[in-house]
């Protein structure tokens, strides 16, 4: 089993997270909202596979680059 | 330029930040108002405070930019500074009545329209029903709240896919949603609810008919205390992303001389309806065959005002300041005689393909300057251009005698600007005054979305 890891797309702050560790997600699914210079941007999954790791909690502000998620694929 | 009438305003808080706070500091400073700026913890040393005579720091709160909404704060500033007059800016608390009214309530004047004026425009929904009273045209779509409202689908289906879900309380472009079909209806509610509930504490939203090929085309009005109400012709606003414009012009490319009577006497009309006064913009959808329609009203200064500015020769920061001083205004609508052609590009710390934000060090910032050429900035070479905030660090606004040689101009101010260590949008700029809808002036909102989409 492969994992990918997911980075901040941008520096901002996490408001929104639309799954849990153990969540089976596919490729569009829309997985958290980063706020940044006052927008609001979705981060999608590339992936399909298992949510294995969330490192992220909601208000958290996060830098581009920064580890967001793990998502195993099968 | 000096006014020696204005005895009631001598001192102004300038209740915003960035490049809009410059602007409005320097109006003082040519008017011989002292000025007062406020900034955030991380601030301290921004060109609004550099530009002030006195500045104070907003309330502190968690989010840097959350101090510029804290009204009691704010508010309390101003009296402690010994101000005469609050200058909201755009955004923030701009078109917040609560702000109006506790500014008048603490003897401070507001420069803007009363908090009732703002009131009746505020809620959108509400607006639309508004004017649509006074007979100015307005879109298909609903009327009443959709909060549990079981029969949504229906509404939609009776306005006619593709619609628009609108946050009624919004602005910025923030809640809105396009809706290609009744399959989105639910997540579009639902991202636009919880979107307008972060952004302005509401999830009030309406439905409204969605034009796609469409033209944004606003109109300035000017009212004082008096009941005098002028406008000052229209802007062109199709250049947008995400719903928030990025090049604005004036007059508008391919506007008939009757359209522009007719699109000017619907603003009239609507601002007498409300008893409008200060500077404020109406703004319209004019659809593929010439037909316009309203949209919403800015009760405030707009990001663009300047280009108004330059055809009209009139300062408006300086005319709401008289206006909010008691003057009666002393323009009549025959001085309104535009000259020449204006445009003027925003420019955002973002990606200039997908427009995603790029905050950082901005470690060198040089506009050229010249005749005809004027640029709106908050920011100087070494500053940190925050994710906290809006990506506008910057306008470049220009004026020749025509259309074409405005163009040219902005093309090569744009190309010999210089500005390092973030990305901005300058590359989205120079394609799109380049691209031929923007040359030959038939393009819509959907221009930004042509020039970047990936080649298929």
């Amino acid at each position: 089993m492969a994992s990918v890891t997911m980075n901040a797309p941008m520096t901002g702050r996490i408001i929104e997270i639309n799954v849990a560790e153990g969540d089976s997600v596919t490729v569009g699914d829309m997985l958290v909202v980063i706020e940044s210079m006052k927008m609001e941007n979705e981060v999608f999954s590339q992936h399909e596979g298992t949510l294995s790791k969330l490192m992220v909690a909601d208000d958290q502000n996060v830098s581009e680059g920064d580890p967001m998620l793990e998502i195993t694929t099968d | 330029m000096t006014i020696n009438n204005l005895r009631k305003i001598q001192k102004i808080l300038v209740a915003n930040r960035g490049e809009i706070a410059c602007r409005v500091l320097r109006a003082c400073k040519s008017l011989g108002i002292r000025s007062v700026a406020v900034y955030s913890r991380i601030e301290k040393s921004s060109l609004q405070v550099e530009m002030a005579d006195e500045a104070y720091p907003v309330p502190e709160h968690e989010m840097p930019g959350y101090g510029y909404l804290d009204i009691d704060g704010l508010v309390a500033i101003g009296a402690k500074a010994g101000v005469d007059a609050i200058h909201p800016g755009y955004g923030f608390l701009s078109e917040n009545p609560n702000f109006a009214r506790a500014s008048v309530e603490a003897g401070i004047a507001f420069i803007g329209p009363p908090a009732e004026v703002i009131s009746s425009m505020a809620n959108k929904r509400e607006a639309r029903e508004t004017l649509r009273g006074l007979g100015v045209p307005v879109l298909s779509g609903t009327s009443g709240s959709l909060d549990g409202s079981a029969d949504i689908e229906e509404q939609a289906q009776a306005i006619g896919y593709p619609v628009m879900v609108k946050a009624s309380e919004g602005g910025g472009g923030i809640g809105l949603g396009i809706i290609p079909g009744p399959e989105r209806l639910s997540r579009a509610l639902r991202r636009a609810g919880s979107a307008s509930n972060r952004a302005f504490g509401s999830d009030d939203l309406y439905l409204e008919k969605y034009i796609p090929d469409a033209r944004h085309v606003e109109v300035q009005v000017l009212g004082d205390k008096h009941g005098n109400v002028i406008h000052l012709f229209e802007r062109e606003c199709s250049v947008q992303r995400r719903h928030q414009k990025l090049i604005e012009e004036t007059p508008a490319p391919l506007f008939s001389n009757s359209q522009r009577a007719a699109i000017t006497e619907a603003a009239l009309t609507a601002a007498r309806g409300i008893g409008y006064q200060n500077a404020g913009t109406f703004e319209f959808l004019v659809d593929p065959d010439g037909k316009f329609y309203f949209l919403e009203t800015n009760t405030r200064l707009q990001v663009e005002h300047g280009i108004t500015e330059m055809t009209t020769g009139f300062d408006l920061v300086e005319q709401q300041i008289r206006v909010a001083s008691g003057e009666p205004l002393d323009i009549t609508q025959s001085d309104i005689r535009p000259q020449g052609h204006s445009l003027e590009v925003r420019i955002c710390a973002e990606d200039p393909d997908s427009f995603l934000p790029s905050p950082g060090l901005l470690s060198d910032w040089s506009i050229p300057s010249g005749d005809g050429i004027r640029v709106e900035s908050g920011v100087r070479a070494g500053d940190e251009v925050s994710s906290y905030f809006d990506p506008l660090i910057a306008k470049i606004l220009i004026h020749a005698d025509d259309r074409s040689a405005a163009i040219d101009k902005m093309l090569s101010t744009l190309r010999n600007a210089r500005i390092e260590g973030i990305k901005t949008n300058v590359p989205f700029h120079i394609k799109a005054l380049e691209s031929e809808r923007f040359q030959d002036g038939s393009y819509t909102t959907q221009l930004a979305a042509q020039l970047t989409a990936p080649p298929s």
